[in-house]
Formats: C-alpha cells, sequence, structure tokens
C-alpha cells in the first residue's frame, strides 16, 4: 500500500497537512481516478557543455513535459534559470510511458513476483512541503519525473525525505537566478516496483528485458568524473534509462546521465549553476527498459522511446525562444471504463456550481439527462436574456405613476433616474440569478461585471440605479458576443462615461490649462484589456532580456485620453445644459470637443489627424483589441471568475487560443470562449488531478448557491416597495433576510461584495491577490480570500443561518415576516440521516462530501436529544446544511 | 513617432537593468531579514504606542488641500488651476501664515496651530533622490508610475509589485517583528483592519484582523448554550478536520483564526468602557477610527504594546466634479482627523492612555496632476502627507512647498510628452515610513531592511516626531 503524507511542518504559523492518499481504495484530492498515461522522462546523453573544467555545466538541462494526454505530450530541454550556456546540439530524451493507476504483477528473472504501481499525485515546491510517499517496505523502487510545468522557473522532481518506510517527494529548483527553492505544486508521475529486479519477457516474436533498482551516485567532491554502472544484465539494445535523484546534500541537483550501451552507463550527480558543483553521495532509483511497446502478461501495455529534442524551456528572467516538442505515443491507452460512462449527478453538480448561480434538484437533474455539458451549454446560449432594465421600469411605471410634478408619466424614457430604484434593481437580479432560466448568460454577465467595473458606491451613480441597470443589460447582451462589441458598448455607456470620466471629456484648450482626462483610457488598458505588461498566450509573462515589457507608457495614455474626448449624453446639449442626461443611451460625439490632432497608439499605430470622434473611436478600440495580450488577459480572469483561481498556463493558452480564434477564423468570440472554458479537460477533471484546483466561493454566489438550492421565497408585505413618496401602495413580494439584513439590496456593507457594488474599479479583491499562508507559500492566487476578513467572515455566515434557522414559511401578507427556505420537498429525507446526506451531498457539495464530514454531521444528527424537538426533521436538516456551509470543504468551490 | 517607440524600448531596458538590481536586493533583504530578526529584540518593550494609517484611496489632491499664500505664489497657483483654485479669502490661513488649508478643514487647521498636526510636502513613491534628468534617463524610477494598483503596491510595500513574488508591505513586516512586544491572547495580532484587506499590514506572518466600524460580531448558532451544544461541538470537529487542499487549509485555517480572534475581541470590547466623546456617525472615516479609539481603549486587556490600525475612505480619484467631491471628502478627513484627536484626549484624560502614544498619519497612492481636465485632475505623483497626535512635533511643514510650473524642472514628464505637472517627490515614503517607524521603535539595523530604499537617502529621519 502506498501512502501519501506531508513531512515536514511548515516553518510558517499554518497548522501542519496530514495529506493521505491511499491507491486502489480511496482517492483524494492529491490522487485520482485513472486515466490515461503516467510518463518517466530522463537525458540519455550530455551533448552541450561549454563550462570550463571544474565549473557547473552550462547549459544545466533537464527535461520539461506538460499536455501529458492519452495520445501525446509535450516535451522539451529545461534550462531553468541558468543563464548561461547555448544548447547547441539535440540531446536524447528518453521516456517510458504506463497506463496511470495501474497495479499489475509480474515475474522476475528471479522468480519473485512484483508488484507494479503507477499513479500522478501533485507534489509541491522543495521549501514548502515535503510530499511523502508512505512505502511499505524498504525495499521499494520509485521513479518519478514531473508531468506538467505550471512554475515558470522549471523544476524536477527529486527526494526530499527518506527513511526506512517514508519516501518524500519534492519540486526542486535550480538557484541561477535568486535563492529560492520556493515552487509551484506540479503533476509528478511515480511509478512503484515492489522491490529491486531484473526481468526479462519473451512474448512470441518479441522479447524485451527490465530492471529497476538502486544505485550509489558517487560523490562529486572525490570524483568529479561520470562514473560507470553496469547493469544486472545485457539488452539486445540499449535501454532507455531513469533515475531519480536522492535528498542528501544542502544544494540543488539532478542526476544526469551518458555513453547508455547494452551493458551499463555513465552517471554524474549535477549541481546547477549557482553552486560549486560539489554533491555528497546518495542513493538513487532506476529503471531501465528496452525501447518499444511491450505487453505483460495481463495486458498491461508499457512504452519506452528515445527521442531526439533541441526544443528549449527556460525560467523566469531568461531571455530567448522557447518551444516544444509532440511525441505521439504508438500505443494509446486504452480509456478508462469510467469516461465512458454517462454524466453522474455528481459531475453535473459540479458543472452547474461553475456554469450557474448553484446546482439544484431540477437542474441536476436536466443536465444529467441531457446527458453532454455542451448541449447543455448550447441550450442556454440560445434562451432569452432575463433583462434588469425593462422590468425594473415597468414595475416602476406600475406602481409610481407620477412624476414629481404629479403628473401621469407617459412612458419609460420619462422616469428620472433615481437612487429610489435600487431595492428594485437588485431585487430583480436576486429573481433573475435564483429563478430565471438563462443561468449562463447571468453568471457570465456576473463575471464580466468583475472585469468590467462600475460600481454605484460613488454618489453619481448611487443616483443613477436605471443606469446601473441598463449598463448591466449591456454585460447581458454581450455575453455570448464578440468581446471588440463588449468593449465599444461599455466604452459608450453614460453609466462608464460617469464612473471614468470619459463622460463630457474635451480637448486640451492650453489657453485654461486644461488636459483630456487620463482615467478612462488608462483603466480600459490596464484592466479591460490588456494589462500593464505583456503576455505570453498561456498568460504567464512574456520578458525580454529577462524582465517583464510594459505594453504602453504614460504618454500613449495620454493619446488615448486624446482619442477618448468629445463624448456626452445622447439627449443634452455639451454647452447648454451640463445636468444630467440620459444614464441609459449611448454616448454621443460632440465633434467641437474632440481633439482632431494625430495620435500614436499601442505598437506604433497610428491614427491620423482630422478624424471625427466616432472614427478615432473605432480605431483606437480595433487597436487594442488585436493587441496579442487580450486573449490570455481576458481569458484567464473569466476561467478565475467560473472554474479555479490558479488554472495552469496549459489551460490558459487553450482558452486564449479560442479567443484568438474561434476555428472559423473568428476573433474574441466570448461564447466560444465560455465553452473552451467550461468544456476544458482541466474545469472537468482538475479536481483529480490538480491539489489546488478551484476557488474560495464569492459571499454572493453563497448566498445563491444555498437559495437556489432551497428556493427561497420572497415575503410579502404590505406598503410600498419604492421609497419615493409618489409611489402607491399596496402588497408586494420581497427578500427580507433579517434585522440588519433589511434586504437583499444593501448587502455590500455586511459580506463585503454587492451587485455592481465594489469599492473601485480595481473590483472586490484583485485576481493576483495571495494571502500570507499555505497559499501564498505554495505561490497560488486565491482573489477570494481578500474579502475574507473576520468581520466578513462571520457576517456571511450568521446572515445565511439567521435566514436558515429563524425564517419560517409565511404565506400571508406580513411585516415581521423573513423571506424562507423551502424545505418541504426534503421532509421525508431527514427521517433517514444517510438519504438527507446523500441529498445535500449531491447538491450542495457535488457529491464530494467527505467520510469524515459525513461521519461527524451523522453522529450529531444521530443525538437522541433530537427526539426531545418539536419538529425534528426541520432541525436536523436545518443543523446539517449549517454544518456543511460553514465547512471548508464546501467553502472552496472545486 | 520613431522616437516614442525608441523611448519605449529604452525604457525597457532601463526597467530590466532596475529588475536586476531588485532581485539580487530582493535575496540579500531576506537574508537581512533573517539577520536582524535575530538581532533586534522587542520583547522589553514596556511603554505603548500605536501607529494609524488614514489611507485616501485613489490619489488625493494635495495641490488643494494646502495652498501657499503667499502673493506670487497663490496668482501662480490659481492661474495654473483655473476654475479648480480655492478661492483666496476662503482658505485657512496657518499661524504664520506659510500656507492655508482648504476651507473644508478648521480642525485640522487648529490641530496644526497647537503644534499636534505636521505637513510633510512633497512626498511619494521613490527609490532615490531625483531630477528631472534621472526622470527622463529612467534611473532607478519606480515603475508603472501613475497607475492606482501599482503605485498602491510600491507604497505599502516598497517594492514594484511582481506576480512572482508576494512582498510583505512595511506595516506587516514591523508587526512581524514587533509583535515580541505584546503578549496578546488569542493569536490577536498586532494589525487590525478596519477597511478591509490591505497590503500594508500584510506581514511574512502576520495576518491582519478584520473589524467592522459598526463592531465586532461572534458566529451565532454555535453558541455552548445547551440545545446548540451537540451542533457547536459538529462545528468545532468540522473545524478540526485536515485537509490536503491548500486553499481549503487555508479557509480552515482563516476560519479557526477568526473564531478564536472574534470571540476574546467581542468580550474584551464588551467589558471596554463606553467613549462619549460625539462623532458625526455618518462620517465612514470618523466610525472607523472610534471604533480604532475602542481598540486602543482595551489595549492593556488584549495585552498589546504595539498595534497598527488601516482605515481608508474612497472615491479620491477626482477626475471630475473635483470642487464639490473634493471639499466633501476633505471635510471627511477633517471631521475624522479631528473628532479622533478629541476621543484621545478623552481616553488621555481618563488615565487609560497618552496622546503621546498614538500617532495618525494620512496615506494615498499618489498626488494628482497641477494641470486640469476642466472638472478634475489627473494621477500625479508627488503629494503631502499630514500627521498628527500628541507626538508629532507639530505647526510645522517639513520639506518645501513645490514650485508649480507646468514643464518646470520637476515636473515628471518627457521630452515627447505633454506635461502636466505630475511633480517628482523631494521625500520618499520610504523616509516618511521610516521616521514613523523610528518613534514606533524600530531598530536601525530593521529600518533598513523594511525600506529597502531608504539607504539611498541621507536623511533617514525627517524628524516631525520624537
Amino acid at each position: 500500500m502506498i501512502k501519501i503524507t506531508n513531512l515536514k511542518e511548515l516553518n510558517h504559523s499554518t497548522t501542519a497537512l496530514l495529506l493521505v492518499c491511499m491507491v486502489m481504495t480511496a482517492f483524494t484530492r492529491l490522487c485520482h481516478a485513472a486515466e490515461g498515461n503516467v510518463l518517466l522522462t530522463q537525458l540519455q546523453t550530455f551533448n552541450n557543455n561549454n563550462a570550463g573544467t571544474g565549473q557547473p555545466v552550462v547549459p544545466w538541462l533537464t527535461v520539461a513535459v506538460r499536455n501529458l494526454g492519452i495520445n501525446t505530450v509535450d516535451v522539451a530541454l529545461e534550462r531553468a534559470e541558468s543563464i548561461a550556456g547555448f544548447v547547441a546540439k539535440p540531446e536524447q530524451v528518453g521516456y517510458i510511458a504506463f497506463p496511470d493507476a495501474l497495479d499489475s504483477r509480474f515475474i522476475s528473472s528471479q522468480d519473485s513476483s512484483i508488484l507494479l504501481k503507477t499513479m500522478r499525485l501533485g507534489v509541491a515546491g522543495w521549501t514548502n512541503i515535503c510530499t511523502a510517499v508512505d512505502i511499505s517496505s524498504r525495499d521499494t523502487i520509485l521513479i518519478a519525473s514531473q508531468s506538467s510545468r505550471n512554475g515558470s522557473d522549471g523544476g524536477w522532481v527529486r527526494r526530499c525525505h527518506s527513511n526506512d518506510s517514508l519516501f518524500g517527494l519534492g519540486i526542486d529548483e535550480d538557484t541561477s537566478q535568486d535563492a529560492e527553492r520556493n515552487h509551484v505544486y506540479e503533476q509528478v508521475s511515480l511509478v512503484t516496483f515492489s522491490k529491486p529486479f531484473s526481468a526479462h519477457f519473451d512474448s512470441g516474436d518479441t522479447s524485451w528485458k527490465m530492471e529497476a533498482g538502486q544505485l550509489s551516485a558517487v560523490s562529486t567532491f572525490n570524483h568529479p568524473a561520470f562514473n560507470h554502472i553496469q547493469f544486472k544484465q545485457q539488452y539486445e539494445v540499449p535501454p532507455v534509462v531513469v533515475i531519480l535523484p536522492g535528498s542528501a546534500g544542502p544544494a540543488p541537483v539532478s542526476v544526469r546521465i551518458k555513453n547508455v550501451t547494452n551493458t551499463g552507463f555513465d552517471m554524474r550527480l549535477m549541481e546547477p549553476a549557482g553552486t560549486d558543483d560539489l554533491h555528497v553521495a546518495q542513493i538513487v532509483h532506476y529503471l531501465a527498459l528496452t525501447p518499444g511497446i511491450h505487453k505483460l502478461a495481463d495486458g498491461t501495455v508499457i512504452e519506452a522511446g528515445i527521442k531526439s529534442i533541441q526544443n528549449l524551456q527556460s525560467g523566469t528572467g531568461i531571455d530567448g525562444t522557447r518551444s516544444w516538442n509532440r511525441i505521439q505515443f504508438q500505443q494509446s491507452q486504452p480509456q478508462t471504463p469510467h469516461q465512458q460512462d454517462k454524466m453522474s449527478t455528481a459531475d453535473a453538480a459540479r458543472f452547474l456550481t461553475q456554469a450557474s448561480f448553484g446546482p439544484t434538484d431540477e437542474s441536476i437533474r436536466q443536465l444529467t439527462q441531457l446527458g453532454r455539458y455542451q448541449d447543455w451549454v448550447q441550450q442556454q446560449m440560445e434562451l432569452d436574456t432575463n433583462h434588469q432594465l425593462q422590468p425594473t421600469q415597468a414595475y416602476w411605471l406600475k406602481n409610481c405613476p407620477l412624476n414629481e410634478d404629479g403628473d401621469l408619466i407617459n412612458s419609460v424614457t420619462e422616469i428620472a433616474d433615481t437612487w429610489e430604484a435600487s431595492m428594485g434593481r437588485h431585487n430583480l437580479w436576486w429573481q433573475t440569478v435564483l429563478n430565471g432560466k438563462d443561468q449562463l448568460r447571468q453568471r457570465v454577465a456576473f463575471a464580466l461585471s468583475q472585469i468590467f467595473v462600475v460600481s454605484d458606491k460613488p454618489q453619481m451613480l448611487e443616483n443613477s440605479q436605471f443606469g446601473m441597470a441598463s449598463y448591466y443589460d449591456t454585460l447581458l447582451n454581450n455575453a455570448f458576443g464578440n468581446y471588440r462589441n463588449l468593449l465599444e458598448d461599455v466604452t459608450l455607456h453614460p453609466v462608464m462615461g460617469l464612473y471614468l470620466g470619459m463622460l463630457r471629456n474635451q480637448k486640451a484648450d492650453p489657453e485654461r490649462n486644461i488636459r483630456a482626462d487620463e482615467n478612462y483610457a488608462r483603466e480600459v488598458l490596464q484592466l479591460f484589456s490588456i494589462g500593464v505588461h505583456r503576455l505570453n498566450l498561456d498568460g504567464t509573462l512574456a520578458l525580454e532580456d529577462g524582465q517583464p515589457v510594459i505594453n504602453y507608457d504614460q504618454k500613449t495614455v495620454q493619446e488615448f485620453a486624446r482619442v477618448f474626448t468629445g463624448w456626452n449624453y445622447a439627449d443634452v446639449d455639451w454647452e447648454e445644459w451640463i445636468g444630467d442626461g440620459s444614464r441609459v443611451l449611448p454616448m454621443q460625439a460632440v465633434e467641437k470637443f474632440h481633439d482632431r490632432g494625430s495620435k500614436q497608439l499601442l505598437d506604433g499605430f497610428e491614427i491620423p489627424a482630422g478624424q471625427t470622434a466616432r472614427v478615432d473611436l473605432e480605431a483606437a478600440l480595433d487597436n487594442i483589441f488585436n493587441h496579442p495580450n487580450v486573449g490570455p488577459f481576458i481569458s484567464k480572469q473569466l476561467i478565475q471568475r467560473l472554474v479555479t483561481s490558479n488554472p495552469t498556463p496549459a489551460y490558459v493558452e487553450r482558452v486564449a487560443s479560442v479567443f484568438n480564434d474561434n476555428g472559423s477564423g473568428v476573433r474574441g468570440d466570448l461564447a466560444a470562449v465560455i465553452s473552451a472554458i467550461l468544456l476544458d479537460t482541466e474545469a472537468r477533471n482538475g479536481h483529480k488531478t490538480l491539489p489546488a484546483f478551484g476557488k474560495l466561493k464569492e459571499p454572493l454566489l453563497r448566498l445563491t448557491h444555498l437559495y437556489r438550492a432551497f428556493d427561497l421565497q420572497p415575503t410579502r408585505k404590505e406598503g410600498s416597495f419604492w421609497e419615493h413618496d409618489s409611489c402607491g401602495r399596496g402588497e408586494y413580494p420581497a427578500y427580507v433576510m433579517g434585522d440588519s439584513w433589511s434586504d437583499l439590496s444593501s448587502l455590500g456593507g455586511e459580506i463585503g461584495q454587492a451587485m455592481l457594488h465594489a469599492p473601485s474599479v480595481f473590483n472586490f479583491y484583485r485576481p493576483d491577490y495571495s494571502p500570507a499562508g499555505l497559499a501564498g507559500t505554495n505561490g497560488l492566487v486565491a482573489p477570494e480570500f481578500q474579502l475574507a476578513t473576520e468581520n466578513f467572515v462571520v457576517n456571511t455566515a450568521n446572515l445565511l443561518n439567521y435566514t436558515l434557522f429563524w425564517a419560517e414559511p409565511v404565506t400571508t401578507v406580513n411585516e415581521e415576516g423573513l423571506s424562507w427556505l423551502d424545505f418541504s420537498q426534503i421532509r421525508d429525507l431527514a427521517t433517514n440521516t444517510e438519504n438527507l446526506l446523500n441529498y445535500l451531498d449531491r447538491v450542495l457539495l457535488n457529491g464530494s462530501m467527505s467520510g469524515q464530514l459525513r461521519a461527524i454531521i451523522k453522529q450529531h444528527l444521530d443525538n437522541p436529544d433530537f427526539q426531545n424537538h418539536d419538529d425534528i426533521q426541520l432541525d436536523k436538516i436545518r443543523d446539517a446544511i449549517a454544518l456543511i456551509i460553514i465547512s471548508p470543504e464546501y467553502l472552496i468551490q472545486k | 513617432m520613431s522616437n516614442h517607440i525608441n523611448r519605449q524600448r529604452r525604457k525597457i531596458i532601463k526597467l530590466a537593468m532596475f529588475g536586476g538590481a531588485s532581485t539580487l536586493l530582493a535575496t540579500q533583504n531576506k537574508l537581512n531579514l533573517i539577520r536582524a530578526a535575530l538581532a533586534s529584540d522587542y520583547s522589553a518593550i514596556d511603554d505603548y504606542k500605536s501607529l494609524v494609517c488614514i489611507f485616501q484611496r485613489g490619489g488625493n489632491d494635495a495641490f488643494n488641500m494646502l495652498v501657499p499664500l503667499k502673493g506670487s505664489e497663490y496668482s501662480n497657483y490659481q492661474k495654473i488651476r483655473q476654475n479648480l483654485a480655492i478661492p483666496r479669502n476662503s482658505l485657512l490661513p496657518v499661524s504664520g501664515e506659510q500656507f492655508g488649508f482648504h476651507p473644508s478643514m478648521p480642525l485640522s487647521r487648529a490641530l496644526y496651530n497647537q503644534g499636534q498636526l505636521a505637513v510633510i510636502a512633497n512626498t511619494g513613491v521613490l527609490f532615490r533622490p531625483t531630477t528631472l534628468d534621472s526622470f527622463r534617463n529612467n534611473n532607478l524610477i519606480p515603475p508603472d508610475l501613475f497607475s492606482h494598483s501599482h503605485q498602491m503596491d510600491i507604497w505599502q510595500t516598497g517594492y514594484p509589485s511582481d506576480p512572482s513574488i508576494i512582498r510583505p508591505g512595511w506595516g506587516g513586516v514591523i508587526a512581524d517583528k514587533i509583535n515580541q512586544a505584546n503578549s496578546a491572547k488569542a493569536g490577536l495580532p498586532p494589525t487590525f483592519t478596519l477597511s478591509g484587506t490591505n497590503l500594508w499590514q500584510s506581514g511574512e506572518i502576520t495576518r491582519q484582523l478584520g473589524v467592522s466600524a459598526s463592531g465586532v460580531n461572534n458566529f451565532e448558532f454555535f453558541s455552548n448554550d445547551p440545545w446548540e451544544r451537540s451542533r457547536t461541538r459538529a462545528f468545532e470537529r468540522i473545524m478540526q478536520m485536515g485537509s490536503n487542499h491548500p486553499l481549503q487549509a487555508q479557509m480552515q485555517q482563516t476560519l479557526n483564526d477568526t473564531r478564536m480572534r472574534i470571540s476574546e475581541l467581542k468580550k474584551t470590547l464588551d467589558q471596554g468602557a463606553e467613549l462619549t466623546t460625539p462623532i458625526d456617525k455618518k462620517n465612514p472615516l470618523a466610525r472607523q477610527l472610534r471604533m480604532v479609539a475602542k481598540l486602543i481603549s482595551v489595549r492593556e486587556q488584549l495585552g498589546m504594546k504595539r498595534q497598527l490600525f488601516f482605515v481608508s475612505a474612497g472615491s479620491w480619484d477626482t477626475h471630475g466634479d473635483q470642487v464639490q467631491d473634493h471639499a466633501d471628502l476633505l471635510a471627511m478627513l477633517d471631521k475624522g482627523i479631528g473628532s479622533f484627536q478629541n476621543t484621545m484626549q478623552e481616553l488621555d484624560s481618563k488615565g487609560i492612555v497618552s496622546t503621546n502614544s498614538v500617532s495618525t498619519f494620512t496615506a494615498s497612492e499618489f498626488g494628482r496632476t497641477l494641470i486640469t481636465n476642466g472638472n478634475g485632475t489627473d494621477h500625479g505623483w508627488a503629494s503631502y502627507y499630514m500627521v498628527s497626535g500628541g507626538a508629532v512635533r507639530g505647526g510645522r511643514l517639513y520639506g518645501q512647498l513645490p514650485p508649480m510650473e507646468i514643464g518646470g524642472s520637476n515636473d515628471a514628464a518627457d521630452e515627447y510628452e505633454m506635461p502636466a505637472g505630475r511633480l517628482i517627490p523631494d521625500f520618499s515614503v520610504d523616509q516618511y515610513g521610516a521616521t514613523l517607524a523610528r518613534w514606533f521603535g524600530v531598530s536601525e539595523t530593521d529600518l533598513l531592511s523594511i525600506f529597502p530604499n531608504l539607504a539611498n537617502f541621507t536623511q533617514k529621519d525627517l524628524g516631525f516626531i520624537s
């Protein structure tokens, strides 16, 4: 049995982790169900060395791997952080692919039965955590290779700890650029043999050989030269050799080999540049295998090969082109049966957590019946949109038919914009996200509202609630449209014009010492499109001379500011009337105030002089839209809002590629981008393969999830829904949550988040926020943790529990009534604790409830005290939900 | 045009040189930190001090907060600021008539005249003494000037933002070290924020504590009342579950810290004395500062010798409607500081804490352009900051009101740019922060490691507090 445990306590004030993963019995986060291959790699040659005698090797190389799939894998030489050294000649990369999650046996030449197991697991950085593999026998041979390249500084896997029965793995890093050896989690392929062996297989006309064992890698203090190793048996052709370096010595180290022959090979411990290359002796584990495609008696297919590769990957701060070489496996591993299974309710619930405002029993059932995610996405994209403005206005008109002068309002265009519509706007949003069918569009618009941020915190927009509703409609309308149109509609919306100052922005007037307002120019570049620094397609920083490259400078901002001059409310005259105009109609150009000079925009693009405001604007937005950063910049943030805080670069690249070309040559197709995000293998399977996959649930999404799962019912009140005097009185429905949370429109101060109510254009949290503690130490970002302050954490929990425990069903018009959750569907279930927990597991935890959590809740629900309650079922339901929604495994969406 | 592109290119390379230095510096700094942590011992501190950061998010227009009064200087100001200029007769002159406060700031003027408030002129994010020449040659100029988020990061950490490195804020690093002086219960940190998570208080190990201005609440529904006891026991067992998922473990830690901290804090605050000094309950800064005063008033019960507080208010990014908006904002700031100082007097007179032991200082990511867009001003660089409290050597302006000239020798604009009056600071935030930190008790060795740019300036103490 193999078990993964964490060994080292962090030198940090965090609780120690216990990572337990038992192969073949239960899979937890670090382990995963079988899927495709594991892959071992090793450089077989030592063709490049520009270093002088006695100097560390340059270029110092290992093997980089990513996109390990069923049929293919990307491989490159990894130069990591070491600056020096040119790869003049290709190196031979040896690779061995096994089926994943293997549990197989074969007989060795010594007539022993050898147990062969494989798995993929997440391994932490060298100075972060030593991820330990708890082995059953001290004889076990473990070979491992890194199978992802999440960290920008390269890295390779190494033993980080060993004693008789514990065996740790860590991702080591070279120190050529800096002293740190922190590293984000990487996926590692691990192959274990129960003891050292050599084996000879004959199957029909093919014969092949394999051996594994321990070797002594000698100290380079005493033996700077390569040391010769003899195989246990003679091979017909030189085998592929893979080695896992040991844990000894304070400096980073890997193992290089060369001169692999039928009888043996040369081996040496190799420290990277930045060290003295003097390393102490250590035990290393090795595997050697005849190249080719082989079958074990039980049908297990093993593929070993050698590929000549010169493609290079380098670490942060290293210049040079980067490329990958794709290896095509000759023999695909058969897909494991579960991949062909029909969608489980757990799969459906997970998907709906990402693509809607929370799964419900009904939406889970509908999706599983539909059977395919893409069909659901397609259906959703074709649904009618639940807009904000029109129903809010209509509702207002019905309730408040008179204007300030007491005259009858004839049409919605005559309704004055006001802060008094705030409750209506929020109420409508809650109705829509809780009950609306167009869940995906609403969820995407919500995500976009956190990128293209406007906020009604400033007074001018607090007084413009219909304008806010109209802005939200702009996001809804463009959610599955083209990014270029979205950018233009947002730019010309008067609410954005007010928020970031493009409205009534005028050309420079030297007489009056006036310059164009730079606010919108700066933020549209920095936050809505390309960001400050140049990015690679995979969302990582692009470097030149080892340093980030800025996309624009102050001059560029000034030039864009001049583009965005001469725009005013559509319905008022610039000079005669400076008061309020329409907060709904797109801004209109007033040429007199537009700067008609030439402008130099991004990447040397120039707008000629003498053009109109509209022509300039179109050209400038095209210039932004076609910048290569937009794809990765926007894609990554959408992934973070919907799926996971720390997408792998490969995931970002796949989505950004779709942004750049939807397959029909169209750039910026957001429908295609959203599909790519949700249908990606990482979105669907990341929780099984990536140790830090997922995100902290946003406070608002915690609310919507619970309210949807148990169909929150508005209370019915007597009086006026609007706070406006002229509005009629009557009966109206409202979401009322408690004493201090009078309604769902005033949550911002309590839980830190409300619709279009961020503290600034930088949203409720920043996409790169990384909290101190485990997330920070592991190089993870976790934006939503910026809201996890003590007061918000407590208030959010109390708000949810207040409704859960205090709100009773009220069907009459009632001033005291609270909005209540409807448990009538599950009352009967609650007579059986297991049935109740199964239901809650499905709708709240995507069927991933841990055995431990289940046991704790079950023990509580089985407490005989419940027999004294008036309503046993209801109280059990409430307690079980309260305990689930405060649990960390619920709070992290995976 | 080619000139422009060449300049961009040059900037990249200059930045590259700087970046290299910074990486080395970072490593060096880490080592220094480790060494300093061994060297400086704060456990013997036996007096009480606290620092209160008042952050004006968005970039305060300091040039309208304080206005020179001298004839030629004022008329020059008026000429530049045009319709945004504050009329001379409405300004509130300080004793000596060196300058006048904005008419919304009578309380600040009074504190200044009483020697309880000092102004630090022309200060900003700066890595080394900088002239227009060194700016144009891009010689160690802070990157991403005029961007809110980037300048806020540098203000609060001393370093440029870098997605690959997580930098602690200087308040947080001070807290990491000075926490030795505290004997706080329940893992209560020295850092309290009334205004959400901020970088300034984020330490290497210290996690700031978030408190609402309205007070502190416990987790309800998980009490030890008999009818909830079994549920609470289950809750507590859930809080002890291990996790191999780093975010999940982080959340668990957050919940556990929160429970422990909040229950201790609430218990202590509930026993604290009532504060009677009146405040404007509609003023968000005054409300946040009132909660700060409450937390200060129970510092003994909390076991605190050193505390750092963070309060803030947004909307200082006055691109439009500046005349009205900025006046409202300054009034909020003025009343906030005024009522806080009055509350400190109350605590002093009750023998709870001396006014000499609590200092407030203002902060903002940058100042604004001298030039206007007709309705407001744009992102600038140098700003003025205010410190107040009993320990402040107030009634003085430190440094000089800068010459106001568009395209002048202190206007940070490249040759190919239209100058806008983004003034180059004289003092660095590192000097400003280090002066406060020295008063707070941070050792000289630690100051040099906490403020990475301090070594580049000869004047390591601006002298406004002792």
